[in-house]
This record gives C-alpha cells, sequence and structure tokens, in this order.
C-alpha cells in the first residue's frame, strides 16, 4: 500500500511525509519556517518536543490536527531536539514518538483489524525493511494473523521481557515468529525509535535560527537540571569491584542502550543485594532512555521486598550464561553466582586476590558490549 | 596446556610419535583439507606440539593455511566462526566483527547416557584407577567414548536438526554434521540471514532449543483445544503433544489431560519437555570470540580427525574418522577400558605391552594412558 494523507501524519519522519507538505504548498527551508514562526505547529512542535523528552509522551491533542499540521510540528520538534545536542534527549524523543506511532496503530486495530493489519505490513516493510506477513492460521485455540522471520523478531525483541516476548514463548514455525496485531503493534517500539533517532542524529543545523535555539536552551536546560547525575556507587564497593557481567551492563546503560529485561533484573537484584538505597538504584536506570520512574520504582521496591515481602536474589551464572548476560573472565574463578565476586577478592586492590585466580587464561574472550 | 601434557604423560617419545603421525597425516590429506569458506576473514588459531598457543593468525588462501599447518605440524587447527576486518589483529576489539557462522556443539558428557559411568574412570598417580562415583582426590580423569556415546550424540543431533529445519525454517544444505573426532558432535550453520546476529539473539536461539525459559501457561494454553485443534499445532506445541500422546496413547487435550494426570498437567508437561529439549552447550553457540575446531584437522584429545557425517543415521565416526595409519607401535598400557575403533575392537588393557595399529595407539598415547617403547 501507500501511504494516504491520514497514515503520513503519523510517519512524519519518513521521506513521503516530506513530500506530502511539498504538495501542499509548505517549502521545507529553514528560513520558510522561521517566517512561518507564528503558525500553531510551530507551538505545538516546541511542546511536542519539550512533552516527548520530559514525561516521555506526545500530548493526545495533536490527533486533531491535520496531517501536514502534524508532520510540521513534528519537524520543528525534532530541529529543537537535534539543537540540543544532547543524545538523551534525543533518544527520549525518539522513544516517545515511537510509542505515539504504536499507540495510534493500536487505534486503527480497535477500529479495523484488517485496515490495521495492512498498514503494520507497511510500517514493517518500508520503514523497517522487514516483512510482515498477513495470515490467517489457527494454531490449536489460538488465531494468528502475521508472522515475522526468526531473524526480524529477535533484533525487535531483544529489550523486552523474555517470558513473554522470548521465542521460546512464541510460536516458531518455518523461520517465521507469529503473532497477533497487538504483538506487531508493540514490537514496532524499538526499531521504529531506533529509525527516528539516526533520523534526528543525522540532521545538520549548522545555525538554527534564533527561536528554534532558544526553544532548544531552555528543554537542553531542563534535561541538565532534572537528569539525574550517574549515581554514586552506593556502599563501600566500588565500581572497578563489581563482576565483569555487571560492569558491562552499566556500560551499556551509559552508552544510552535500552537493556533486556533480564539485563535489568541482574543490574536491579545486584545492587539491591548489596545493599544500595532504592533510590539509588533507580537512579541507575534514570539514565536508560525509555525511564519511567513510576515503573521503575514500583520494580526495584518489588525485589528489594518492600512489596509482596519477597526479597530477590542475583540470578545465578549458568542461568546468566543462558541469557546472554554472562562475561565471565579469568576474574571469575569458578563463582556460581554474581555476588560471591566480591566476597572472593579483597576490597581496595584491583586484583590479585587471593590467590586463586589463573591470569592469563581466557584474555582473548571479547564481551557483547564491544561487539 | 604444558602441565596437561605432563599431566597425561606425554614425554619426549610420545610427542615425537603424536608429532610424526600427525605429519604423515596432514602431508597425505594436504590436497583434501576442509578450508573455512571466506578463510581470508577468519583467525586462525594452532595449539602447538610444544604445548603453546599461537592465535590470531590470519591466512589469505588455503594454500597458505596449508603451507603453515606443514611446517608447524600443530596439535589441534582451529578458525574463528566470526568474520573480521582484520582477523590478524591481535586484539579482540579490534578485529572489527562482521557476523559469524552459527555454530552448535553437542558434547555426549551433557546427556549423560550410561555408559559414561561405565568406561570413564580416574586414573591416579601411583597407576591406581577409580570408577567415576569414586571421586578420588588428585587424580586425572579418563574420558572415554563408545558406540553408545556415539548413538546418544546422534539422536541429540537428530533433535537439533529437526528443530533448525522445521521451526527456525534453516535450509537442509546450510546445515554441515561433523563428528568432533572425540565424543561430540558439531553443527555448523551457514546461512547468510543468520550471519549478523549478536550475543543476545543467539543466546534466544538456545533459549528455545533448551527450552530454558518456557512458561508453562504458554504450553498448556495451546492444549486447551479439541482433538482436531490438536493436528494444527507447531513448534514446541506440537513437539510436547506428540510426547503425551504417546505416554498417555490419547490425543492430549487439556481436558483429557487433567483427568489421565489427576490434576497434574504441568508435571507431565514439564515431564515431556525433558524429552524434547535439545541439549547443546551454550557458551559455543553465544561466543563470538571463540575459535573452532576445523574439520579434517586432528583432535588432540584422541588423533582421530573432525569428520564430516553427512548422513547422521549411517555414519560411522569411531570408524570413519580414524585418520592416522595402522603400522604397528609398541606400547606400555597402565590401563585402558575396551575401545571400539577403525572398524575393530581393542582391550581392555592393564598393565600391558604390545603393538598396536599407530591410530590406536595414538588414541591411548593422547589419552595418557600408554607409553611408546623404542
Amino acid at each position: 500500500m501507500s501511504f494516504g494523507a491520514e497514515e503520513l501524519g503519523d510517519l512524519p519522519f519518513i521521506q513521503e511525509a516530506g513530500e506530502l507538505l511539498v504538495r501542499k504548498g509548505y517549502g521545507l527551508s529553514m528560513d520558510e519556517l522561521v517566517e512561518n514562526w507564528s503558525e500553531p505547529f510551530v507551538a505545538a512542535g516546541v511542546k511536542r518536543a519539550r512533552d516527548a523528552v520530559m514525561e516521555g509522551r506526545v500530548d493526545e491533542s495533536l490527533n486533531g490536527m491535520a496531517p501536514e499540521q502534524r508532520i510540521l510540528s513534528f519537524v520543528v520538534a525534532a530541529l529543537v531536539v537535534r539543537t540540543t545536542g544532547n543524545q538523551y534527549a534525543i533518544k527520549r524523543f525518539a522513544l516517545a514518538e515511537a510509542k505515539r506511532l504504536e499507540e495510534r496503530v493500536f487505534q486503527r486495530i480497535r477500529s479495523n483489524r484488517y485496515d490495521a493489519a495492512v498498514l503494520l505490513s507497511a510500517i514493517y516493510s518500508r520503514i523497517l525493511g522487514m516483512s510482515l506477513e498477513r495470515v490467517d492460521r489457527t494454531i490449536g485455540p489460538e488465531r494468528f494473523e502475521v508472522n515475522l522471520g526468526l531473524r526480524d523478531y529477535l533484533s525487535l525483541s531483544s529489550s523486552l521481557d523474555a517470558s513473554k516476548w522470548g521465542i521460546v514463548n512464541r510460536v516458531v514455525d518455518g523461520g517465521r515468529v507469529y503473532m497477533k496485531l497487538e504483538d506487531a503493534a508493540r514490537l514496532l517500539r524499538s526499531g521504529i525509535a531506533d529509525r527516528i533517532e539516526r533520523r534526528v542524529s543525522s540532521m545538520e543545523i549548522p545555525s538554527p535560527p534564533a527561536p528554534i535555539a532558544e526553544a532548544a536552551a531552555k528543554l537542553s536546560e531542563e534535561v541538565v537540571k532534572t537528569r539525574p547525575p550517574p549515581a554514586a556507587a552506593a556502599v563501600s564497593v566500588s565500581r572497578e569491584q563489581y563482576p565483569p557481567c555487571i560492569r558491562s551492563i552499566l556500560k551499556r546503560l551509559e552508552a544510552g542502550e535500552n537493556l533486556p529485561h533480564s539485563a535489568r533484573f541482574l543490574l536491579a537484584t545486584f545492587m539491591v543485594n548489596i545493599g544500595m538505597p532504592t533510590d539509588d538504584v533507580i537512579a541507575l536506570f534514570s539514565r536508560s532512555p525509555d525511564f519511567n520512574e513510576r515503573v521503575t520504582r514500583y520494580q526495584v521496591e518489588h525485589i528489594a521486598g518492600l512489596r509482596g515481602g519477597k526479597r530477590y536474589s542475583v540470578p545465578a551464572c549458568p542461568k546468566l550464561v543462558a541469557q546472554g548476560l554472562c562475561a565471565r573472565d579469568d576474574t571469575c574463578d569458578d563463582i556460581r553466582n554474581p555476588i560471591s565476586y566480591l566476597r572472593r577478592r579483597p576490597t581496595g586492590t584491583g586484583g590479585g586476590g587471593n590467590g586463586r585466580t589463573r591470569p592469563g587464561r581466557r584474555r582473548d574472550r571479547i564481551s557483547e558490549d564491544e561487539l | 596446556m604444558v602441565e596437561e601434557m605432563e599431566e597425561r604423560g606425554l614425554g619426549g617419545e610420545e610427542i615425537e610419535f603424536l608429532r610424526t603421525s600427525y605429519r604423515e597425516y596432514y602431508y597425505r590429506a594436504a590436497s583434501s583439507m576442509w578450508i573455512p569458506r571466506r578463510l581470508e576473514a577468519r583467525e586462525v588459531g594452532f595449539l602447538t606440539f610444544d604445548g603453546g598457543h599461537r592465535r590470531h593468525l590470519h591466512f589469505s588462501s588455503p594454500g597458505e593455511l596449508i603451507a603453515e599447518i606443514l611446517r608447524e605440524i600443530p596439535w589441534g587447527v582451529f578458525y574463528s566462526v566470526s568474520l573480521y576486518e582484520d582477523p590478524g589483529n591481535p586484539e579482540m576489539e579490534r578485529k572489527g566483527w562482521v557476523g559469524a557462522d552459527l555454530v552448535f556443539d553437542i558434547d555426549v558428557k551433557d546427556l549423560h547416557p550410561a555408559c559414561i559411568e561405565e568406561h570413564d574412570f580416574y586414573l591416579c598417580n601411583d597407576g591406581s584407577v577409580h570408577r567415576l562415583a569414586e571421586r578420588p582426590m588428585g587424580c586425572r580423569r579418563v574420558d572415554w567414548v563408545c558406540p553408545m556415546c556415539v548413538d546418544a550424540g546422534r539422536k541429540e543431533v537428530l533433535k537439533l536438526l529437526d528443530v533448525l529445519q522445521r521451526d527456525m525454517g534453516i535450509r537442509p544444505d546450510a546445515i554441515s554434521v561433523y563428528f568432533s573426532g572425540h565424543r561430540g558432535f558439531h553443527v555448523h550453520v551457514e546461512d547468510e540471514n543468520l550471519m549478523d546476529m549478536g550475543r543476545e539473539a543467539r543466546a534466544q536461539i538456545v533459549d528455545y532449543l533448551m527450552l530454558n525459559s518456557y512458561n508453562p501457561g504458554f504450553l498448556e494454553g495451546f492444549l486447551r483445544t479439541t482433538e482436531d485443534g490438536l493436528e494444527t499445532l507447531a513448534g514446541w506445541p506440537w513437539r510436547i503433544a506428540d510426547v503425551l500422546r504417546q505416554r498417555y496413547g490419547v490425543p492430549p487435550t487439556l481436558r483429557a489431560l487433567e483427568a489421565l494426570t489427576r490434576g497434574e498437567v504441568e508435571a507431565a508437561i514439564s515431564s515431556a519437555v525433558r524429552d524434547v529439549a535439545v541439549h547443546v552447550d551454550p557458551q559455543v553457540t553465544m561466543d563470538l570470540s571463540r575459535i573452532f575446531r576445523m574439520p579434517t584437522s586432528l583432535n588432540e584429545k584422541t588423533g582421530m580427525m573432525k569428520q564430516r557425517c553427512a548422513d547422521v543415521m549411517a555414519c560411522d565416526p569411531l570408524k570413519d574418522a580414524v585418520a592416522i595409519g595402522d603400522y604397528p607401535i609398541k606400547v606400555e598400557i597402565s590401563y585402558a577400558p575396551k575401545l571400539q575403533i577403525g572398524g575393530y575392537t581393542y582391550g581392555p588393557y592393564k598393565r600391558t605391552a604390545l603393538k598396536l595399529p599407530a591410530f590406536v595407539a595414538a588414541f591411548l598415547v593422547s589419552k595418557g594412558v600408554a607409553k611408546v617403547i623404542k
């Protein structure tokens, strides 16, 4: 299918959206944009940038605007966010925009499943370059409407909760993963966020016009003020003394990666169990682009046993191996649990330890964050 | 490795014998050695007879690799499953990873066939031999191999191939099965579409095969159907239903199972899961910096080669993987359980000296249970 104007209003980051603007008589040069600075789409765009970055969502009142106005407001928002030069802000923006698209697709699913399937399939192929096949296949008591190639499915599902999204809990047949439309809509999020992030990051704005620079400066200030600094390493354990798996996760978190659920669970249980205060653990996660304080607090407090009463222990090494989180190196000896790493190393020294370490072995192993 | 050689009692005579046999094999096999595709983008590693490792080797043509094998006569030859822009760079992070074959290692030890308890043993410095259950302190475990080990591995390979082909849609011609030369199987998948999968995606594939984090409710949900509905199942739900059908002799709808198991449906499912799960070594599949034994090279644990099993049902690796010649070598054996290789049965032996074909002597010497007598 080719996207109609209504759809393009919700896909403002693709090339056809720009073409629609031209057809509707809007120039795309920066000068023309500044000339129209008093038009409603400008204020809507500045607000859109702020809402996305600071609140993690895009205001629903946008939905009532004409498609070209929606696209223009996105362009303004993207310019503002790009001008902040803050990668964290760009990631937050991209994620909020991807969630907005997902919500629009959900609305479509609720009103017309057939249309929604066509739209989803077009989004997968045109934006992600993936083939989401429409099917009507009954497997036992379940009816599946779409399937996606295994490789594509894995690349989109890696940051999602494995107990629901892991392929072991999906029907996989003939190299395709079977889904209902709702799952296909949710699965889009990380892929779309990546595309938006790349798109916004690659925008070149040599000298932003004053109104955009002002809006960006204001947003920047707000981001810096509210984004917590990297959490001070808690307790008496310094970061160098953490086991390699934990160090690797922290590094990925700081690089702005959206971590898989299993990695978050490991990090949270480890920190809670070494006695880091709950607020500091939550602050660690605040560097994640999809950070939601309410949800994170609930989960961390749950892990710490403040809700539900059961305190969760750190997953054992074999489990981490199975989850692809183990970054074992020669300092790990034969520990069975990351928490034991601390017990067997004297505090304050970087290596050596109790004489059981075997330096030089497995030194060529590379950890996943280097890939 | 040097320690390991000393531990295995490999002295100068033994190493010279093995090296001569390996040299003879590699010269004879030079023109028919298996070479990894896109060799120029692979790291190659040797285990050498002086006990060292040479890693980060890089060859731009098959001829260069063969020439180096003939010059070095390595004890083991390995190649990276990963492709790199600069495979010879000694720093992993500077090699420039571009993709990797998907590989699986099935180690018979993990399958716990009954034969292992019978033939594996501990050999102590005083020459005493102990069964596995005794777990003596300070003694060396010796792993043995027999046709039952091979059959256990073969069965697991067939389970793996079924999932790879039927569920993951991998074409049979993209999959090659090899006997490791010791007592395992290696399965190589060369599918361009899967090359760029990172560690996490590979971990997901392992998790799928081993059913490590399956959700019982997910599998049970698929049985909440009619007898006709069971016929439409696919993937794991289909295999689980198939096992339950054989076990209980009726179509395993949830309703039927609840009656038959007196409400213990979850236990019945988890028992079926244990039957169908495929046991692979997770690290081997996930570790993208690993170097993997090269097909047609000799395995330092036995002197047998890593040999292609084109027909998994029919191949007879303990016969086909024999690579070293059969000229007679006199050895002194401390202890050896029955050994079936090269189409004949040898032993069991205890404190005896005799002449054996070189490939049998090489097996026993490599296992550290025999010394060469000049």
